[in-house]
């Protein structure tokens, strides 16, 4: 009797993505908990990093599962599950950052900046004093804040690729650009979170 | 090489696609420029930082949340598919009374062209001229027709003519007359030809009627608006009885039949 989970829990453990989708969609819902499993750090890790902000990132995070599950029917054999995945989870993170920018409820792109620069400003300490130590939490804490000040399909493109490490091609899926597109938005989005970061950067130099 | 083409290439660099003719380029130039050297310095250190973010881990409770969830989305459509059906019969019930409704207001104005009293059916075709469906008529009928229509002084038609009870001021407002156009005689009622028998009379447009003012309220069952005189042909139409009784007009008409216009004044 007890035998009988464990069984099938070795057993949906060693299917694949697309496999385990596949049972989903036919109604099995060990075959779907274990899809979540494998994904939710990834989801949330995107999510988190394109908002900044924990407590919606895992609100958001579960309702990207809640769509997967909804629209298991429409989920085609052939493509690469976790493609699909981020696609929906670009796709409402997206939608939360263009909330956010509408209801002015958060720091505008242009007071984050200047929060950004105040922070990397603090670090630099004016008065010299060397002995301060740049904090590796402040440092991360800094360079999160400062890729949600990026725009919007930068901040994406960079953060797919850079924190989630997704190849190109799956990330012109993900957002549904060209392969062109998405090394040039790579490419102009690390340019200007450089510039961002110049101040704390600097700082650095001074320890 | 210079600092702006440098700087465009220290992606490449990082993902190390770049040429080999770009790469020495590139190393050769940082070399010789210092500014471009801390530039790349500091953009290897941001990417350095950005990949070396700490990855969120979700917590164990995790997959039971999306299940929460998923249970709230499908509860509530239960909910309000049972609220949808709720409203929806009553919904339907109430169409289908306006419906109902409207025909039958529509059906007792139709009966109401009786102007005036309410014989019977019958009794109506027998003795009251009736404005009926048009008549086929031949070329001489029809110019013959539209001579009449165009004489000056319009016939009149009564609403019927009856003996059934009616309403006396009904009566009173509505008087069978003949009024001939251009002086000529005014045609008989004629009988009807149909087949296995007579079925009744109906009079023509020949026959016309003097409408007294009526100073009462139209009859309720009355088709028209009794404040306006009405104008229409009479056409009178040959009707055949089948074998199960059932009247309906027959085709084609008997050419000797011509419709001639008719008014009714209230």
């Amino acid at each position: 009797m007890g035998t009988e989970p464990r069984i099938e829990d070795r057993r949906v453990v060693s299917l694949s993505d697309e496999d385990l989708m596949a049972e989903a969609a036919e109604g099995s819902e060990r075959a779907f908990s274990e899809l979540v499993g494998r994904y939710r750090s990834r989801v949330l890790n995107l999510v988190s990093r394109l908002l900044n902000d924990r407590e919606a990132s895992d609100d958001i995070s579960q309702e990207v599962f809640v769509r997967v599950f909804l629209h298991r029917k429409n989920y085609r054999r052939g493509a690469k599950f976790s493609t699909w995945l981020f696609t929906i989870a670009a796709n409402l993170a997206k939608n939360e950052i263009r909330r956010r920018k509408r209801r002015r409820n958060w720091s505008s792109l242009d007071e984050l900046q200047e929060q950004l620069h105040d922070s990397s400003l603090q670090l630099m300490d004016p008065k010299g004093n060397r002995e301060a130590e740049v904090d590796s939490q402040q440092i991360q804490g800094i360079v999160g804040e400062a890729i949600t000040t990026l725009p919007e399909r930068y901040r994406l493109a960079l953060v797919l690729r850079d924190v989630e490490g997704l190849a190109y091609e799956e990330i012109a899926q993900v957002l549904g650009i060209p392969g062109g597109t998405v090394r040039s938005r790579i490419n102009r989005a690390r340019l200007m979170l450089k510039k961002k970061l110049e101040p704390m950067l600097r700082r650095e130099e001074l320890t | 090489m210079n600092c702006r083409r440098a700087d465009q290439l220290f992606s490449a660099a990082w993902e190390d696609e770049l040429t080999l003719v770009e790469r020495e380029a590139l190393e050769s130039h940082i070399a010789a420029c210092a500014a471009c050297r801390v530039a790349y310095d500091e953009f290897v250190r941001v990417m350095e930082a950005v990949q070396g973010l700490p990855k969120m881990e979700a917590g164990s409770e995790f997959v039971e949340g999306v299940w929460s969830r998923i249970r709230a989305v499908n509860a509530p459509k239960a909910r309000r598919v049972g609220f949808a059906w709720s409203w929806q019969p009553a919904l339907a019930a109430a169409a289908c009374l306006v419906v109902v409704g409207g025909a039958i207001i529509y059906v007792q104005q139709n009966h109401s062209v009786r102007l005036g009293a309410n014989p019977s059916p019958v009794a109506e075709q027998k003795q009251a001229p009736q404005p009926v469906a048009a008549a086929p008529a031949t070329e001489k009928q029809r110019t013959a027709t539209e001579a009449q229509r165009s004489s000056p002084a319009p016939m009149k038609v009564a609403a019927r003519e009856t003996t059934s009870p009616a309403p006396a001021e009904q009566v009173a407002s509505n008087e069978l007359k003949d009024e001939p156009a251009n002086g000529a005689p005014a045609p008989a009622s004629q009988d009807l030809h149909v087949r296995g028998g007579r079925v009744g009379e109906l009079a023509f447009a020949g026959k016309s009627v003097v409408a007294a003012k009526q100073d009462s309220t139209p009859p309720a069952d009355s088709l028209f608006d009794h404040s306006y005189d009405v104008e229409f042909a009479l056409d009178p139409v040959r009707l055949s009885k089948s074998a199960k009784g059932k009247l309906s007009p027959s085709r084609p008409m008997p050419t000797e039949v011509q419709g001639k216009p008719a008014k009714v004044t209230f």
